[in-house]
């Protein structure tokens, strides 16, 4: 278990992570979400003690400060791109970080990289490259691996590819902090979600909670929207008239329904709108920023 | 395309290793200026002729040691992608620095080495000229440079010297072959102190050969032999210590490639 308890970071005096504080469980995905210069970066480097910080950092229990990297043996990272010898191929490269030519080999198989893993390493494209740093970070059975825009420069197949190898690790018992601003892939591999902004927590949940939590509207189809509208605001209930239906908030509903029976009027439809997990972060920050903590 | 390519490489590695020179040149001039300053000021009997000379001499000599400080400066800043990878992945940065200065060490040592036995080795064949004349110094120093630069992976820098570079090799090595003749080797010989003498030891009973033995000790009699192997043992080992300090608290970051 990784555990980061009241972090804070600064840089030349300013506080750019702000008491952080949040848990990865053993075996579990958890996507750290925000937009550009939120701190996720920041904070990926502060767990793995390449930042100076106040707060506490354990993994597994053994603390990680910034002159003391034995926590990390069994862990795994790719923060930003990854650096690579480029005059040594890719093979030698994974060779550097795991002398079992079985594990690289097994590795070099799963990530599809036979092709050109004898080639050096400087004539690699971007996605070669991020799956050659994939790669070495999923090398030595970690336990903990920290992946920074994992999907960066990845075409559709190499995608599912690391889709694939993640959900195979994590049911492994490998536990994952993955940052992506690729929202609808991160949501098809992640079981958590730590949303942060401005340097600070928003959300820390299970992802279905996040997204349940969510469906707080409803779309309403009646037989006469107008009167239904105009019943609707004489009962101090807001509605969002969008041609063809009426979005209500979840709220409101059981109220909805005698009032428009009473006024004789038919109900079509009373359905939850599905919100995806795009719109539920974008929700969630946008609400922050009306009602700031 | 090429122009392109070599604008960039050129602009990417030589401008953070060009504006380090010329700080460093500065400094010994400024040296050098204060020094000629002082000696004015305190009625020393030199003509202007000699105050010139000198701030030339300083100028070269500070060259010289300028250019191997830069490549080790520029050898650790340049790494720190490199370790903090390693420190990802498991790799500690004690880990990473042993090698890397083992890497540094072991180039600048196999530089001197080199040196030094093909010094003996010539000083012995008396019909040859004497290896540290300014052109093999320099080339040397080249070749010293090309093993760093291979050791560490610098892309940009080997690739340097795959294209049309070598004529701005040979001129250097002109202008500092006339340079180190005219003004650098009497310099030495009058400033430096004798080394030799207070560090020579009986090769003779050692390898039992007189010629062998004169070879060697007439090399070791020379400062550049002992500049030369201060230069390449003991600063990169305290450069080295200082550029990880900083290096570590990131109060001392030089960009070589842009990635």
């Amino acid at each position: 278990m990784i555990t980061v308890k009241n972090i804070v970071v600064s840089f030349s005096k300013r506080q750019v992570i702000k008491k952080v504080s949040f848990q990865v469980k053993e075996g579990a995905v958890v996507g750290l979400i925000g937009p550009n210069g939120a701190g996720k970066t920041t904070i990926m480097k502060t767990i793995l003690g390449l930042l100076k910080f106040e707060g506490a950092i354990q993994i597994n229990g053994s603390a990680v400060t910034v002159n003391n990297h034995q926590a990390l043996t069994k862990v795994g990272a790719l923060i930003e791109r990854p650096a690579i010898y480029p005059f040594l191929t890719g093979r030698q490269n994974l060779t550097l970080y795991c002398k079992n030519q079985q594990d690289v080999l097994d590795l070099v198989t799963s990530l599809e990289m036979t092709a050109y893993v004898d080639d050096k390493s400087k004539q690699y494209s971007l996605g070669m490259k991020q799956k050659l740093g994939i790669a070495i970070a999923l090398l030595n059975q970690p336990e903990f691996v920290i992946l920074d825009e994992p999907m960066n420069g990845l075409d559709i197949e190499a995608t599912i590819l690391v889709r694939q190898i993640i959900k195979k690790y994590a049911d492994g018992g490998t536990s994952f902090l993955i940052s992506s601003h690729i929202l609808s892939e991160l949501e098809k591999v992640i079981t958590d979600v730590v949303l942060i902004n401005n340097g600070e927590i928003l959300v820390e949940k299970p992802i279905t909670e996040l997204i349940q939590n969510e469906h707080h509207q409803y779309k309403l189809v009646t037989n006469n929207l107008a009167k239904t509208v105009a019943l609707l605001d004489a009962n101090g209930i807001k509605s969002e008239n969008n041609e063809t239906y009426l979005t209500i908030d979840a709220s409101r509903i059981l109220e909805i329904q005698p009032i428009i029976y009473a006024h004789g009027i038919q109900l079509l439809e009373l359905s939850p709108i599905t919100i995806d997990f795009e719109e539920v972060v974008v929700n969630v920050l946008k609400e922050r920023e009306v009602n700031p903590k | 395309m090429f122009k392109a390519m070599l604008r960039y490489r050129l602009t990417e590695l030589w401008s953070t290793v060009l504006k380090t020179l010329l700080g460093v040149f500065m400094t010994v001039v400024v040296a050098a200026i204060i020094a000629v300053g002082v000696s004015l000021y305190q009625h020393v009997d030199f003509s202007w002729i000699e105050y010139v000379k000198f701030i030339a001499y300083a100028m070269v000599f500070g060259g010289l040691i300028a250019s191997q400080i830069v490549i080790m400066i520029a050898a650790f800043t340049s790494v720190r992608p490199f370790f903090e990878f390693g420190i990802q992945n498991g790799i500690s940065r004690q880990t990473s620095y042993a090698t890397q200065l083992v890497t540094l060490f072991s180039t600048q040592t196999i530089t001197f080495l080199i040196g030094y036995l093909l010094a003996v080795w010539m000083n012995y064949n008396a019909s040859l000229a004497f290896l540290l004349a300014p052109r093999v110094v320099i080339m040397v120093i080249l070749v010293g440079w090309l093993l760093l630069a291979s050791a560490l992976q610098i892309s940009s820098f080997m690739t340097l010297f795959e294209k049309k570079m070598w004529w701005v090799i040979f001129v250097i090595y002109i202008v500092w072959s006339v340079v180190y003749n005219q003004y650098l080797a009497p310099i030495l010989t009058s400033i430096l102190p004798a080394w030799a003498k207070a560090l020579s030891f009986d090769v003779v009973v050692i390898f039992g050969d007189t010629q062998s033995a004169d070879s060697m000790l007439h090399v070791s009699q020379q400062p550049m032999a002992w500049i030369s192997l201060l230069i390449s043992i003991l600063v990169p080992l305290i450069i080295a210590g200082v550029c990880q300090h900083f290096m570590q608290t990131r109060r001392l970051a030089f960009t070589l490639r842009k990635d």
